[in-house]
């Protein structure tokens, strides 16, 4: 009964971060400069035009009505017309959304796997030669940004051993067997940047978990030492590293845009600075309603994977009978 | 807010107290701050270490290899690089020191107040955190920046409203595990004001979580503001940055690499001195950095 | 009292322990401070035989815990055998290969530690837990032969238990699964690291009763390390005494405790609080029969939760001038409670909690009684000032980042308006530590001193109650004998009234006045010390008092546990003189 208590309270709080994140977006991109009816008509328009724009639009009036407005149709699957191309936004960003996933999730089960695997590693044998090799490489990848891995990839497997394509030189049309080629290097990329943090994580976490008492009194049951890492201290290590993946995997979002900029890749990214550039306000609200639940679904499933963990956290802790020992 | 100056001194007292403990004896710190250092001296001095002004063109020498003259090169527009590169730190540790301090100084301050008042106000406050946090960062950039133009105070306030919720995040887990702390409870007997108990009791006890939370929050930043110049949202061009080099520089990677590779190196020592540092930092101050970034 | 059954056969049987001129440094420092090797076990020698229980008891830091877990193999990051060697079962355990050291541990030697809280796998099924023990030696794991041990190891309803998580037993069942898992393959050496420390006082008698039981069952070699007299002197054959790396002092538990050679042994079993019966010493009561209250509970109910039960229900007491009243009873009993509801730190649900002026004083101007039922953020500065709170936890109560001189100096400029800098060096002088204290930070005191400034910061504020909620429970014995003192002294100096909060009924006996036993939130029994410690009682008072082992205790009484009873309605007992008794029925 409690368990679904918890459960409903967590989904409620969900929706309710992304409502509150759309409406933050919303209302900074009010804010932004420049009359879009005027943008949309060019300079010469008679103000008679703009002001009919305008109307159709609902620019003329207040945010919250039309926040109110936006927010009812999202609900129903309706997130409004994209002022750049006149098309409605949902098709259009269900294709970025599904080129993004492309590169996205090889990235992440790639990534997350090998990391995890080496961060246990590292943990155990820490300060021996592997520990030192891994969070060196692990240091260096941190310190060098997306946009200089990217480049620094083309450079070597494009134009020096030209073994795959540098750019996607399709647009957005492209299908999704067509993209395949370019697809391998800016998911290397996105792997590559997003494990460094995984694998310090679960370096550090591992390291305090081999320390704890439970451990100790494994060792000494007479366990070889790979059954006490399973058994029992990887479900207690993997515990805190869950947020640090739902964060990394969160911020895939955020890495595309520079990769697919680089790559000229037509996923998601690409498309969000197209849409800031155009102050197309429903695609950008659109955007980030999907980032946003992509966010709360990644937390949501490390909170998941926590219960499934931790036997803690999903039974209730049975009154203790004192006198019964 | 009342600090009492014997509160104040105290807060002093225990950061310097930190700094110093840590500084002993640890090689990553000790090479970690030189690192930081040496940029800031280089950045500090490039005006007259240079010798070329970093945003003259010369059309009668671009892309040239390394000479005499210019000991990197020149770029397409024939701008000395070396100059570029040295200037180029002065506006990636500007923006980075103020971004970093005002978002970790507001994080800091929220997440002690909020952990302390653990009502109604904590469930409000931490809501609104996580939808911002929910927001990918670089699209809550570039929405703030094209919002205002992108001069440096715009990017400083923008990094400053992504950072806030995550150290906000960070700050308040460390402060809730001091709030349980008996002396806090001593403190609640003896009937303190919240401001006294948060700045007297808690902050001075988080100060470890923070500085660790400085240094790493510092590296983000750093690759950040590269990348927004890098996506076109950051410095304006000519301004020498070292994101907007490697965008102008690397269609002629294969002409002149030294373009490309010298904004990217001074990057990444920069970039890996504040990780260092953080590290040592953690390491001797007993904070558990990579988890701390489980809450980013 | 079992004593006479235990009189200790000859010495037979072959050795099957042999630790011989052990000696283990502990690596500390960084490479630029200059790394050093600290020695913590120098130069040891023991044996231990089958059937027998040699007890090693020793202060926090005195090497017993490196000891004992070198029989299996153990040693900590940083420390390494220096010389000596130890020898189990004929072979050198330092010098096993990989393979021979799995089978040494839980096979041939079996360790149950501390806190079975902490020592067993928070994701596993306490089933599987055992299960594995038996796997790992090859020996079969099948349900039967767990559901076996768990029967051995006398858990209520083993086939429901086996499927729970550690987090749902409680202590003294995890305490139980530890030894299960221990005993599984029938070890010939078992190695006891404080095994009751962390359980009350009844639990504990429970358990170590099973550990007896088994141990003269499997013919086990028993290393039992503590730092309670107590538990050493009821449970050993023979008794080694550790301090500062070397063994002081070996010789039969009897004689140990009866006659102590060994100048520390004596410092040790001097400063153990008196003992029990026969009263050894006798509070004083206070003389004044027109005794002043200070503080009045009636009818108190606090509820941590809503949807709780109540922590505390129903509770009655006062506290008269001068006097202490202790308040006893296991974890869990409420006892905690009821000193934060008088500090103002937990909302009273219902009933009354009053502190009453002295006649015509000055602080309380304003009207002769204080309503405690109000949190602090709504008290008057002088009824904060009257009521101050004194911590179990030296290491957490105070401000590691703050000086000592300002921890104190805080309460003097709220409260007493003195001038701080003078004010701290007196108050520091008082507890017994130099003015220059003041400049230092906690973590450059010892357990003890960091004990004694929390107790200057009480004092700091002028107050009429001091709440000393388990102060010396994480002391080692000598320290504590030394802060009782000071507290007794400072409170008859100061004429202060005292609520003590303790599970060690020998601290109790030493300091208090009064005494009320709690049993899950409410009194069952209230008296004066003498009283209370010489009955007529309460059953769970007799069981408590009967439970609790002294230094010089020989065995354990079946008895104890066996106590059943439960309350009959409302009423209480008079046993006369203000001593009560809540009515009970046999059940």
């Amino acid at each position: 009964m409690s368990a679904v208590v918890a459960v409903g309270r967590r989904v409620l709080i969900a929706l309710l971060t992304i409502v509150l994140a759309s409406l933050f977006v919303f209302l900074a991109v009010q804010a932004l400069p420049g009359d879009v009816a005027r943008q949309l008509l060019g300079q010469d328009a008679t103000p008679e035009a703009v002001a009919a724009l305008r109307e159709t639009l609902g620019l003329d009036r207040d945010v919250w009505s039309r926040y109110a407005d936006w927010l009812l149709g999202a609900v129903r699957g309706d997130f409004g017309v994209s002022l750049v191309s006149g098309a409605p936004v949902g098709p259009d960003l269900l294709t970025a959304f599904g080129n993004s996933l492309l590169i996205a999730v090889p990235a992440v089960l790639v990534g997350i796997t090998v990391a995890l695997l080496l961060g246990v590693v590292a943990g155990v044998r820490r300060g021996r030669t592997a520990d030192t090799a891994i969070s060196m490489t692990a240091l260096v990848l941190m310190s060098v940004p997306e946009f200089m891995m990217a480049t620094v990839l083309v450079l070597l497997f494009a134009i020096v051993f030209p073994v795959l394509p540098a750019v996607v030189l399709r647009g957005p049309e492209a299908t999704p067997v067509e993209l395949l080629p370019s697809v391998v290097l800016p998911a290397v990329v996105l792997t590559l940047a997003m494990a460094a943090y995984v694998v310090r994580s679960m370096r550090s976490s591992t390291i305090d978990v081999m320390s704890r008492e439970f451990v100790v009194t494994a060792e000494l049951k007479g366990l070889t030492p790979l059954q006490v890492v399973r058994r029992h201290a990887l479900p207690s290590a993997l515990l805190p590293v869950l947020d640090v993946v739902a964060l990394n995997v969160a911020w895939l979002l955020g890495g595309v845009v520079v990769v697919e900029n680089v790559f000229n890749y037509p996923g998601m990214g690409k498309l969000m600075i197209e849409s800031v550039h155009n102050r197309d306000l429903p695609m950008i609200e659109a955007i980030a309603v999907v980032s946003a639940a992509v966010y709360v679904l990644c937390n949501l499933a490390a909170d998941m994977t926590a219960l499934a963990l931790d036997p803690r956290l999903r039974t209730r802790r049975r009154t203790r009978s004192r006198r019964s020992a | 807010m009342t600090t009492t100056p014997d509160g104040r001194s105290s807060l002093r007292g225990a950061l310097g107290g930190a700094l110093g403990g840590a500084l002993r004896g640890s090689p990553t710190l000790v090479v970690g701050l030189a690192l930081v250092t040496l940029h800031v001296l280089l950045a500090l001095t490039a005006p007259w270490t240079t010798g070329h002004d970093p945003v003259v063109t010369d059309s009668g020498d671009v892309l040239s290899g390394p000479t005499a003259a210019h000991w990197l090169g020149t770029d397409q527009y024939g701008r000395d690089i070396l100059s570029r590169v040295l200037h180029g730190g002065r506006y990636a540790l500007a923006v980075t020191g103020l971004a970093t301090t005002v978002a970790v100084a507001a994080g800091t301050v929220i997440g002690c107040f909020t952990a302390y008042a653990d009502n109604w106000l904590d469930e409000v406050v931490m809501r609104v955190m996580d939808a911002l946090l929910s927001i990918p960062t670089v699209l809550a950039l570039l929405v703030v920046v094209t919002v205002l133009d992108p001069d440096l105070w715009v990017v400083v306030l923008a990094i400053t409203v992504v950072y806030t919720p995550a150290v906000t995040r960070v700050v308040r887990g460390a402060a809730r595990a001091v709030i349980t702390q008996d002396y806090v409870t001593a403190a609640r007997a003896r009937g303190e004001r919240a401001p006294s108990i948060v700045f007297r009791e808690i902050l001075p006890n988080v100060l470890d979580v923070v500085l660790v939370e400085l240094a790493m929050r510092a590296s983000w930043v750093v690759l950040l503001v590269a990348t927004l110049s890098f996506l076109g949202f950051g410095a304006n061009p000519p301004t020498p940055d070292w994101g907007l080099m490697v965008e102008e520089n690397r269609t002629a990677l294969t002409v002149v690499p030294l373009g490309t590779i010298a904004p990217v190196v001074a990057l990444a020592t920069l970039v890996v001195g504040l990780n260092l540092s953080a590290d040592g930092l953690s390491k001797r101050l007993g904070v558990d950095r990579a988890q701390q970034g489980a809450a980013a | 009292m079992t004593a006479t059954e235990q009189v200790a056969p000859p010495v037979t049987g072959e050795p099957i322990v042999r630790v011989e001129d052990l000696t283990i440094s502990y690596r500390t420092g960084s490479y630029r401070t200059g790394r050093r090797d600290v020695p913590v076990v120098k130069g040891v020698s023991l044996v231990l035989r089958p059937g027998r229980v040699l007890g090693l008891v020793g202060e926090s830091g005195s090497g017993k815990s490196t000891l004992a877990r070198t029989l299996l193999a153990q040693l900590r990051p940083g420390s390494r055998v220096v010389g000596g060697s130890v020898v189990v079962d004929g072979n050198d355990v330092f010098a096993l290969t990989p393979a021979a050291r799995r089978e040494l541990r839980g096979g041939t030697a079996a360790l149950v530690a501390q806190n079975a809280g902490q020592a067993l796998t928070p994701s596993m099924r306490v089933g599987r837990q055992i299960a594995e023990a038996l796997e790992s030696h090859g020996l079969d794991a099948g349900a039967e032969r767990v559901l076996e041990l768990a029967r051995h190891v006398r858990l209520p309803d083993p086939e429901q238990l086996v499927r729970r998580y550690p987090h749902q037993l409680s202590g003294g069942q995890q305490q139980r699964v530890a030894i299960a898992m221990a005993i599984a393959a029938r070890p010939r050496v078992l190695v006891l690291d404080e095994p009751t420390t962390a359980l009350d006082v009844i639990t504990q008698h429970a358990i170590l009763r099973l550990i007896k039981g088994l141990a003269d069952e499997l013919d086990m070699a028993v290393l039992l390390v503590s730092h309670d007299l107590g538990v050493v002197s009821a449970m050993s054959d023979e008794t080694a005494v550790m301090t500062d790396g070397r063994i002081v002092e070996q010789q039969p538990a009897r004689d140990l405790f009866a006659a102590p050679r060994h100048e520390y042994t004596r410092s040790l079993l001097a400063a153990s609080p008196a003992r029990l019966r026969p009263a050894a010493v006798v509070n004083e009561p206070v003389a004044d029969e027109q005794q002043e209250i200070v503080v009045r509970a009636e009818n108190l109910v606090v509820r941590h939760h809503r949807s709780l039960a109540p922590a505390v229900s129903d509770v009655s007491f006062t506290i008269g001038a001068q006097e202490t009243l202790a308040l006893v009873g296991e974890s869990g009993s409420g006892k905690s409670t009821i000193a934060a509801a008088l500090a103002g730190l937990v909302p009273v649900e219902s009933g009354r909690l009053d502190l009453t002026s002295p006649d015509g004083a000055s602080d309380l101007r304003t009207s002769p009684t204080r309503d405690l039922t109000r949190t602090a953020t709504s008290r008057d500065t002088q009824t904060l000032r009257a009521v101050q709170l004194m911590f179990q936890n030296a290491d957490t109560s105070l401000n590691p980042r703050r000086s000592i001189g300002s921890a104190i100096a805080r309460p003097l400029k709220r409260f007493a308006g003195r001038h701080p800098r003078a004010g701290v060096g007196q108050l520091l002088a008082e507890v017994g530590l130099p003015p220059a204290f003041a400049s230092r930070l906690p973590a450059q005191l010892s357990g003890g001193q960091r004990q004694r400034v929390g107790i200057a910061r009480a004092l700091a504020a002028g107050p009429r109650l001091i709440i000393a909620d388990e102060i010396t429970t994480a002391l080692d014995v000598r320290v504590q004998a030394e802060v009782l003192e000071l507290l007794r002294t400072l409170k008859d100096e100061q004429q202060l009234s005292c609520l003590l909060i303790s599970h060690d009924l020998a601290v109790v006996r030493s300091v208090a006045d009064r005494v009320a036993v709690l049993n899950a939130g409410r009194i069952v029994e209230i008296g004066t010390a003498e009283q209370v410690f010489t009955g007529p009682n309460h059953p769970y008072t007799r069981q408590l008092i009967d439970a609790t082992l002294e230094p010089g205790a020989e065995g354990l009484d079946e008895a104890v546990e066996q106590v059943a009873w439960r309350d009959a309605g409302d009423g209480w007992i008079d046993a006369g003189d203000g001593h009560h008794i809540r009515r009970w029925e046999q059940g």
